[in-house]
């Protein structure tokens, strides 16, 4: 037990630091302009991934669907991969 | 009923039926969210402009608020299954007050834009951004009468550590109100 | 039948049934004048027909749902009606005013009936569906109190079950969604939210409640699965539901003169009111599957299966066909919603109130479970012929619909609305055709109650 313990205690504390980064990113006073540092498409598509690493966090360890074999055990993966493809379209194309 | 970690199983741990109940939810989601990405699309500039003048650092004590009730959640969980009921009501309490901090400080943000006379009608952008978000609240406001439920079925002792699956259940449908607003958040306020 | 007052709603099934028959009777006589447009003009103009059709559609419904309410809230509360008497005389009532209501619509001019009765005094009249005098209204208000105020009592006084809340919440809001029919504001675009808060919110958000309850009762009953599980689902399918078809009111707001908003709230909310009728379909095919005795009421069973798919079909897929604001701009108020109308009424709301009728009836009848084998043969054929002459319908007039938007209203030379009704005559009578065998299947299954014979067993062969 004392092992859920600790990885619920690492997982949570990956997710604070990737919505702080993410947070950061969006940052003008703190990071500058971020279109002089990095092209548009790529801040969007690190924005996104976190995101989706975060959600596939969450699925896995906060609902554990890592205990779950088969269709199931991929269905909020699916989702985050499914809504972020569409958003990825919106934004790119 | 306790699962070993090593053995995996073919249904999500909980009610499978709440597990439809929570597809059905993320579709939605799904749906307003790519609605969102399409007219932003073909509005960039409107988009782009407005977004500007959300309040990143309140969306972003939101977002800890929402991660910290579910970490809460999950501790609780861990703890029915060493039968420390006492402990995962602890829990419980502290993730509740983590949802209504969410509310709370989402409640200041729509006050703002109502002081400023802002409405669905304003213009598009405002439009999908008090849509989702108030989408998004009164989930925040089910999710918590939810784990009200289940914070007196723990004080109560109805939960144990061979039968929890309205707890794991329950806290299946609070992770989800988190898991969107993960999305929603960069998505509204930090995406351009 | 377990409890001796349950048979009051025997009463409540025949006279369903009977208008029924009359509906389609109706609705044969309009599809004619479709095409022959002075058919029994002046006796019976197209508008009179049309009221008389869409009326007795609802009115039929109404008994059928008070009768499947009087049955099965007895037995899940496992206690005697409240009072049998009073559902004896309530339904009385609502027949009496009924038929006058009917009988008005016929014999004399719409503006003479709303003279006479006192319309000028609290005008409700004259908007669709909402057709009925202000003293019908006010009757079909007090019929629906005492009803509530019957089963209420019923319920409170016996065990609670999960079908019976979900059954009482439907009525409810029935009766309370009424109320706004007797607000009839002057300003138009008001006018037509209050006139939606009846529509959408009886047929696309508390009917579909009533309908899950029963079809969980019939379900429960042939399938013998345990009630928790059936249970469960019913909570999930009430929840979507609601979410979405109290939301989804928004798809009728597109064009009404309401704020821009409510083409996304709408679109997206109603294009998720499949989701609780797909969900409807799953449940009752996993419930026959896992079924743990054969019900020797083989018609019951057809009818239950075939309520869940039809109202997938013709709510959920036809709904959502014409549900999203962009496509709705052009196929709106064409044949697509009548086609529309007819698969989700006959599915959703018609085969349900025929399931619980089904079930129902042989054991008010005196028989143990069922009726025999011939009968049951008899009644399986009128559930296919209906069925899919209904298919048909929808099929026939969603062509004609797609062409009627083609020439009317997408085209670059659009037409004007009566030189395309001719352009789409061929698919009228088609539909007319479809119409007759819709009549016929439903004689058959009149019939079908008529038919003797010893009580069918499961070994029997249909």
């Amino acid at each position: 037990m004392e092992k859920s313990y600790r990885t619920n205690n690492i997982i949570f504390a990956t997710l604070v630091l990737l919505t702080l980064f993410t947070w950061i990113l969006g940052q003008k006073d703190i990071i500058g302009d971020i279109s002089e540092i990095i092209d548009g498409k790529a801040f969007f598509l690190i924005l996104l991934s976190i995101a989706i690493i975060k959600v596939h966090l969450i699925g896995d360890f906060f609902m554990h669907l890592n205990t779950v074999s088969g269709f199931w055990r991929w269905i909020i993966t699916l989702w985050v991969m499914l809504t972020g493809s569409f958003i990825a379209i919106a934004f790119l194309l | 009923m306790y699962i070993q970690e090593s053995i995996k199983t073919k249904y999500p741990p909980g009610d499978l039926a709440l597990w439809i109940f929570i597809c059905a939810e993320l579709l939605v989601f799904a749906i307003f969210f790519a609605a969102y990405a399409f007219t932003r699309a073909s509005n960039i500039e409107l988009f782009n402009q407005y977004q500007a003048t959300l309040n990143t650092d309140l969306a972003l004590l939101n977002t800890i608020a929402l991660l910290t009730s579910s970490y809460f959640v999950v501790s609780a969980i861990i703890s029915i299954k060493e039968n420390k009921q006492k402990q995962s009501t602890r829990f419980l309490f502290l993730s509740i007050i983590g949802g209504c901090a969410f509310l709370i400080m989402k409640m200041t943000e729509y006050s703002h834009h109502m002081s400023e006379g802002i409405n669905l009608t304003t213009n598009l952008f405002y439009m999908f951004y008090l849509s989702l978000t108030f989408f998004h609240f009164m989930h925040v406001i089910l999710g918590i009468m939810i784990l009200l439920v289940l914070w007196l079925n723990t004080r109560k002792g109805l939960y144990t550590a061979d039968n929890h699956d309205g707890l794991v259940s329950g806290g299946a449908y609070w992770h989800m109100v988190d898991l969107v607003w993960l999305i929603l958040f960069p998505l509204i306020y930090i995406m351009k | 039948m377990k409890y001796e007052s349950q048979s009051v709603a025997k009463l409540y099934f025949i006279a369903a049934i009977g208008l029924f028959v009359g509906q389609i009777v109706f609705g044969l006589i309009m599809g004619l004048q479709y095409v022959m447009g002075d058919f029994l003009f002046p006796e019976i103009p197209f508008n009179v027909a049309r009221m008389v059709h869409t009326n007795l559609l609802i009115v039929w419904l109404l008994f059928g749902f008070m009768g499947a309410s009087y049955y099965l809230v007895p037995e899940e509360a496992e206690t005697e009606l409240h009072s049998p008497m009073l559902a004896k005389l309530m339904f009385w009532v609502f027949l009496v005013a009924g038929a006058l209501t009917i009988l008005g619509y016929l014999l004399v001019p719409y503006a003479a009936l709303a003279e006479m009765t006192g319309n000028h005094l609290l005008p409700t009249m004259g908007r669709e569906f909402l057709e009925q005098p202000t003293i019908t209204k006010i009757g079909i208000v007090i019929v629906a109190l005492t009803f509530l105020y019957n089963i209420a009592f019923t319920i409170l006084k016996g065990r609670k079950t999960v079908i019976t809340l979900v059954l009482l919440l439907g009525l409810a809001g029935l009766a309370i969604f009424f109320l706004f029919s007797f607000y009839n504001p002057d300003n138009l675009v008001k006018d037509k939210f209050y006139w939606w808060f009846v529509v959408h919110l009886w047929v696309e958000g508390v009917w579909e409640l009533i309908m899950a309850s029963i079809l969980a009762f019939v379900l429960i009953k042939t399938t013998g699965v345990d009630r928790e599980i059936i249970e469960k689902w019913l909570y999930i399918i009430i929840a979507m539901a609601l979410i979405t078809g109290l939301i989804g009111t928004g798809h009728h707001f597109f064009w009404i003169g309401a704020p821009e908003y409510w083409l996304w709230w709408g679109s997206i909310f109603s294009a998720l009111e499949p989701i609780p009728f797909f969900m409807m379909t799953v449940f009752a095919f996993n419930m026959v599957n896992k079924r743990r005795i054969n019900h020797p009421n083989q018609p019951a069973v057809l009818w239950a299966l075939g309520t869940a798919v039809m109202a997938f079909l013709g709510a959920g897929v036809w709904g959502f066909m014409h549900t999203l604001a962009p496509v709705n701009y052009y196929t709106h108020g064409t044949q697509i919603t009548a086609a529309h109308g007819h698969m989700a009424f006959y599915g959703a709301y018609v085969m349900i109130v025929l399931a619980i009728i089904s079930y129902a009836m042989p054991m008010m009848r005196g028989r143990k479970a069922c009726n025999s084998a011939a009968s049951q043969i008899v009644e399986m054929w009128s559930f296919w012929l209906m069925t899919i002459s209904m298919v048909f319908i929808t099929l026939f007039l969603t062509g004609a619909g797609i062409l009627q938007v083609w020439l009317q209203r997408f085209s670059d030379e659009p037409m004007s609305f009566m030189v395309v009704q001719e352009k789409i005559e061929l698919f009228y009578w088609m539909r007319e055709g479809a119409g007759l065998v819709f009549l016929i299947g439903l004689l058959l299954y009149v019939y079908s109650f008529f038919i003797g014979g010893k009580e069918r067993t499961v070994e029997d062969k249909v």
